[in-house]
């Protein structure tokens, strides 16, 4: 018999507490983001040899694990770049065709306005009421062009807006990631470090891989390498990479590059996550619909124009241009005077080609066109199922009536949201998932923290009767051995 | 798998999202009873519903036209109408002149005559809303005592005055409407076409007023001649009256088009846009129950742990 055993108690004891406060630590951060679970790590204490053979000391509290899975984190990181691209796009594409103001407010139904009010002109050319409402559609027809393409442009300037917001976000969060984890990890005795210290580099490291898609590899010397598309965005002893949205050349659509830490001159790459959905949105989307919608000013601005050069208003002269600007950021009407109105045929010299002189006419004014008649007019009219020729096209080139360029312009629109959003829905299911699978491994649940807590208390509390029982041993050795006849 | 807070109420979250949306969705839905929203909710629901649209406004633009010419045609056959009667009445005036002696009967004829070759100018000076209704694109009377470049009357070799057609007998100024896509007709005559101011023996008021003078002078020759360039006169009325009577007809065949193609447009926006009601009922309900279903189970799920049966 010997004190062993009040040490093999001990070390129960102290085995018993680890657990009681691992567990207890556990539960008090069951809620908390990014906290991984710990395990206390037992072994079985080197024996020493007694007479009787081998007897182990107790228990040794050998380590408390963090129990992070590195597949899942890379799982998790590949998936939650492309989502998120996504998702942002998706929200873009979706505010667009919101104001856009489609099918009830949009152009559809201000044009539809428009034909009809040119139709009743045809009818009674010569009203003042009917010439008014034509310009007055035309103005509000100018109007929802103005008013949807600067909505469009204050969008894509908000959305650049947070684009530049989250590159800082990504240039911090490198620099960060460099300056407080590799450089103070790097050949750190691990024991030393916390894992807290950990859960939260995995933390930032997750952002990252939202904001950017980018890949992370973790290195023998406690440090992190971060890469994307190939490139090194983050390398020890390197250094952060600098994360730009640049066009390569002059006059090419702005894409992510990385300007390596040395120096060296930027790469392009291919990125995902929310900074290449931000991207996607303000450099190529909105461009693409914001130039569509330009062509559609365009060609209205160009039939409406020309309608009225070859048509006569009241004093025998060419109409002149009834719109004007560049586009559909500023087509407006040039004059709001329904004299401007060209509602007659006219009627042209055949040898000048201009616009004949009336021969009987004292001081050479020109042929006016009878007071009702509505020939241009009823051509404005016609123009609702006229071929126009499509934005860029030369003479000759592709036509369609101005409706089915409208229309086809809302329905693509339509269909890009419709196929981003399956998209997010899509990425969104490989999202959920990967973060489930990690939630599920890193996560605490409460009830095995329970069975834990019971566990370690008892384990406390046997360990505490083995000591007694050893104490209680020795009572009878110390102090009732050899009394025989005291 | 380990099932963890985190994993439990990521989970609830996600389930309980996708719930609700579908909810809001089927809400909307009734309460706006339409299927498509926004074009992204259906594109090609969305293409259809506006081209569609787009037609039933150029019908109902068409039923406003068609209301625009049905008042023109009727207007123009009822004057031409009358005009036929009294050339009718001016041809058998003439018969009379042609085989009456009495100056005084002759004198009455003449009298008559040129009250007929006045309402005839009356007719021609017709409007119609505001616009001469034989006055093509014109403003103003189609028929006019003729003036000179200093305003004096212009008279004709007989000394009587000549009249002038505004527009003129060559320029037959065509007033359209337009009854389908492909379709306008003229629903307008001049004057100068049905009083027939290219006539050799000139036109029927100048023509009624110098065949008045010659019967009032006792020329029965001349009444006698006069006979057919009346019957000419009355087949050209005649004639223009066919003209409205058949664009009458092509306009009203155009109405029932119209209303036809209308209501088939409605019935199809209705089937592209609207939501079945009781459909729509039903799965609020389902989506209702679902939602709730979804929370109780929530609710049920999420608060126990071990700890409460632990003591």
């Amino acid at each position: 018999m010997s004190f062993v055993g009040l040490y093999t108690g001990l070390s129960g004891i102290r085995a018993g507490q680890a657990g009681l406060d691992t567990a207890s630590n556990n539960i008090a951060n069951a809620n908390t983001p990014g906290y991984t679970r710990q395990r206390v790590e037992f072994s079985a204490a080197h024996s020493f040899n007694s007479p009787y053979g081998p007897v182990g000391t107790g228990v040794t509290v050998e380590d408390v694990a963090r129990l992070r899975d590195g597949f899942l984190d890379a799982r998790y990181r590949s998936s939650v770049g492309d989502g998120a691209a996504a998702q942002v796009r998706s929200e873009f594409l979706t505010s667009m065709e919101r104001l856009s103001g489609e099918p009830e407010l949009g152009l559809s139904s201000k044009i539809g306005e428009l034909w009809a009010a040119m139709e009743d002109w045809s009818n009674d050319p010569a009203a003042d009421a009917s010439r008014r409402s034509v310009l007055n559609e035309l103005g509000t027809v100018a109007e929802t062009f103005r008013g949807t393409a600067a909505a469009w442009d204050q969008l894509g300037a908000d959305t650049e807006g947070q684009l530049n917001v989250v590159l800082g976000e990504v240039n911090d969060l490198l620099t960060t990631l460099h300056e407080d984890f590799n450089v103070q990890l790097a050949n750190a005795d691990m024991d030393r470090v916390g894992p807290g210290l950990l859960d939260q580099r995995d933390q930032l490291l997750d952002r990252l891989s939202e904001l950017t898609g980018a890949t992370v590899s973790y290195n023998e010397d406690n440090t992190v390498t971060v890469e994307l598309d190939g490139q090194a965005l983050l390398d020890h002893p390197a250094g952060p990479a600098e994360v730009t949205v640049a066009p390569e050349a002059d006059g090419d659509t702005p894409a992510v590059r990385i300007e390596p830490p040395g120096g060296g001159g930027a790469q392009t790459v291919a990125a995902s996550g929310e900074l290449e959905g931000l991207r996607r949105a303000v450099h190529e989307d909105l461009p693409a619909w914001r130039d569509q919608l330009d062509g559609l000013a365009t060609t209205l601005m160009t039939a409406i124009n020309e309608q009225n050069a070859a048509g006569a208003v009241a004093n025998g002269a060419r109409g002149d241009a009834l719109l004007e600007g560049d586009g559909a950021g500023d087509i407006r009407l040039v004059s709001n005077d329904i004299g401007v109105l060209a509602a007659g045929a006219l009627q042209l010299d055949e040898v000048t080609g201009e616009p004949a002189i009336d021969p009987d006419d004292p001081d050479g004014a020109r042929l006016t066109p009878p007071t009702h008649d509505g020939t241009n007019a009823r051509a404005f009219a016609d123009l609702r199922t006229a071929q126009l020729l499509r934005p860029g096209e030369d003479e000759g080139g592709a036509t369609a009536t101005f409706e089915t360029q409208l229309s086809e312009q809302i329905v693509g629109l339509a269909g890009a949201v419709r196929s981003s959003e399956s998209t997010t829905e899509a990425a969104r299911g490989v999202a959920t998932g990967a973060t489930l699978a990690r939630a599920s491994q890193h996560g605490v649940s409460i009830d095995e923290e329970m069975v834990d807590l019971v566990r370690f208390q008892r384990a406390l509390e046997a360990n505490a009767r083995v000591m007694t029982t050893v104490d209680q041993t020795l009572d009878v050795l110390v102090n009732r051995v050899g009394i025989v006849g005291r | 798998m380990r099932v963890t807070s985190e994993v439990l109420v990521t989970r609830s979250l996600d389930r309980l999202n996708t719930r609700l949306k579908a909810y809001e969705r089927s809400q909307s839905e009734l309460a706006t009873g339409k299927k498509i929203l926004k074009p992204s909710d259906d594109p090609g629901g969305a293409n259809r519903s506006m081209s569609v649209r787009a037609a039933m406004r150029a019908r109902n633009q068409e039923l406003r036209n068609i209301n625009d010419a049905m008042g023109w045609l009727n207007n123009a056959d009822s004057q031409l109408q009358s005009a036929m009667s009294r050339t009718q009445r001016a041809r058998d005036l003439t018969v009379d002149g042609a085989t009456l002696k009495d100056p005084g009967a002759q004198r009455a004829i003449a009298t008559e005559l040129r009250a007929i070759a006045d309402e005839l100018v009356g007719i021609a000076n017709t409007t119609h809303i505001g616009r001469p209704l034989f006055g093509g694109y014109s403003d103003g009377d189609a028929v006019t005592p003729a003036v000179d470049a200093d305003g004096d009357p212009v008279l004709d070799d007989d000394g009587r005055p000549v009249l002038a057609f505004d527009p003129p007998a060559d320029q037959a100024d065509q007033v359209l409407r337009r009854i389908s896509d492909t379709e306008q007709i003229r629903i307008n005559t001049t004057a100068a076409e049905w009083l027939g101011a290219d006539d050799d023996a000139g036109d029927l008021v100048s023509f009624l007023r110098g065949l008045a003078d010659d019967i009032e002078a006792g020329d029965q020759e001349a009444a006698t001649a006069g006979l057919t360039v009346l019957d000419r006169a009355a087949d050209r009325i005649g004639a223009n009256l066919a003209d409205i009577g058949s664009a009458t007809n092509r306009v009203e065949s155009a109405k029932a088009r119209a209303d036809d193609s209308l209501f088939a447009l409605r019935t199809e926006l209705s089937n592209i846009e609207d939501v079945d009601v009781a459909e729509g009922i039903m799965e609020l309900q389902i989506q209702e129950v679902g939602y709730q279903a979804t929370l109780q189970a929530l609710s049920k799920a999420l608060p126990p742990s071990l700890g409460s049966f632990l003591r």
